[in-house]
């Protein structure tokens, strides 16, 4: 088999697998290459989407979701509480399925697969231009050529490196996560938790994400810089055990959460990079599948008309950022910004916070409110997160 | 003299610790994380940033 392909893709998480998929709808010769022996394994995610979001993969396999979401509940750090209603307000995946079934989809479509495929490096040619990559395949020392490289491997990624690109994230720019699969009794199926509190989770929030038959996402995102030596895991046991009676533990998992920052790259050269490789995270939230698929998706895009039209340059290839960025580069530096305020709040001002919610949201109907207005909102109601903002713009 | 240790055993391979680490030092393969031990500056990040306490800096 040749080792020559028009595109390879690193990493078959959600962001690696869209774009694979776009690519070989395109009839284009795509390889897809994933370092672990199965695809969506380990799995370092909360699992929610909005429905919106996952739309992005146009046909939706209903094995993919394990539970809808109606309802979100925000406590704050006095036991305070907001309960909204809304109605399909999104879903939660099971990844383990959904990153197997997109993987799946984009080799059904032409797309060669290869698991227990590591990228070791990059190959560039006489000019200096990337050509290709290094790999060890089944411990095997492989090269494979390509016009296109989409860099899809995560927040560790080491094409970032290997580009020259600075790769590193400051404390203050990482969530440091942890989260149990907990079999409980005591959660309402179809209702997402968010539990703030700068003692709990100090610079992050803590998350109940029922997934149907009495299971849950249960997990807890600090800011290192906050965490005076505690880690992600301690916190979230004392959370587990004072918001359940009776849980059983099934799975644990750890994760990194980039931020957006001005340093996110998505493009050098004939390289994109997708997903948490390109950190096109919501700083907020941490929220990161919907953008994984979005960028995905336009960088295949882009990455096939640059293929097809074999005249055009490699700076054609900016075009993934310029139009990757146009729909979310806004809402990104928003959430961004929010982000840093949001890290200066005092237990006080999340109190404060989901007592204005509670009066503002019985006044609304939050299925025709974005997050971003209700954010905006809460920003404008507050004196001190108002003198906030003035100090940080 | 102090070196940077990986309990197995408590990582959960996320890749946090490579994104935060300024030196090259950790690297996330299929099987599992990397040290290149030559590399470390002991800064101590990637330990301030593991969740599960996984890594630490401990005398050999």
């Amino acid at each position: 088999m040749s080792n020559r392909y028009d595109c390879i893709v690193i990493g078959a998480g959600p962001a690696g697998s869209m774009a694979s998929l776009i690519l070989a709808k395109e009839r284009h010769k795509v390889l897809l290459i994933e370092k672990h022996k199965e695809v969506g394994k380990p799995l370092c995610c909360a699992e929610a989407i909005s429905s919106k979001g996952l739309s992005i993969c146009g046909e939706v396999d209903p094995d993919w979701v394990s539970a809808e979401i109606h309802k979100v509940l925000l406590v704050s750090p006095s036991g305070n509480e907001v309960r909204v209603s809304y109605p399909a307000a999104g879903l939660v995946l099971n990844r383990k399925i959904f990153d197997r079934g997109l993987a799946l989809k984009a080799r059904s479509l032409g797309a060669e697969l290869k698991v227990k495929t590591q990228a070791v490096g990059l190959i560039k040619d006489n000019k200096g231009k990337t050509c290709g990559i290094k790999v060890k395949e089944n411990g095997k020392d492989l090269e494979y050529q390509a016009k296109v490289i989409i860099a899809a491997d995560g927040i560790e990624s080491l094409v970032r490196r290997w580009a020259g690109i600075n790769n590193s994230l400051s404390l203050d720019e990482i969530g440091s996560a942890y989260q149990y699969l907990l079999e409980v009794e005591d959660i309402e199926e179809g209702c997402v938790e968010f539990h703030l509190s700068t003692k709990m989770a100090p610079g992050g929030y803590a998350w109940v994400f029922p997934k149907g038959k009495g299971m849950a996402n249960v997990g807890l995102t600090a800011t290192p810089v906050f965490t005076h030596d505690l880690k992600s895991k301690e916190l979230l046991d004392f959370f587990v055990m004072k918001r359940f009676k009776k849980f059983a533990i099934r799975e644990w998992m750890t994760g990194g959460i980039p931020a957006y920052t001005r340093k996110s790259k998505l493009v050098k050269e004939n390289l994109l990079f997708v997903g948490d490789a390109a950190r096109v995270v919501d700083s907020l939230s941490g929220a990161g599948i919907t953008n994984a698929l979005l960028s995905g998706k336009i960088a295949g895009k882009v990455t096939s008309e640059f293929l097809r039209d074999g005249n055009v340059s490699q700076e054609y290839l900016k075009r993934y950022k310029e139009e990757f960025l146009k729909i979310k580069g806004r809402e990104l530096r928003f959430y961004s910004f929010c982000r840093k305020i949001y890290l200066r709040m005092t237990d006080d001002d999340f109190d404060q916070v989901i007592e204005f919610l509670k009066l503002y949201l019985n006044t609304k109907k939050l299925e025709e409110l974005t997050p971003l207005e209700i954010l905006k909102t809460v920003l404008r109601s507050n004196p001190k997160l108002l003198l906030l903002i003035r100090h940080l713009v | 003299m102090e070196q940077l240790r990986l309990k197995r055993e408590l990582c959960g391979e996320c890749g946090g610790c490579v994104a935060v680490c300024d030196y090259e030092v950790l690297e996330l393969a299929n099987n599992g994380l990397g040290i290149k031990d030559n590399l470390c500056v002991k800064c101590n990040d990637c330990v301030i940033f593991c969740p599960s306490g996984a890594l630490e800096i401990a005398d050999e």
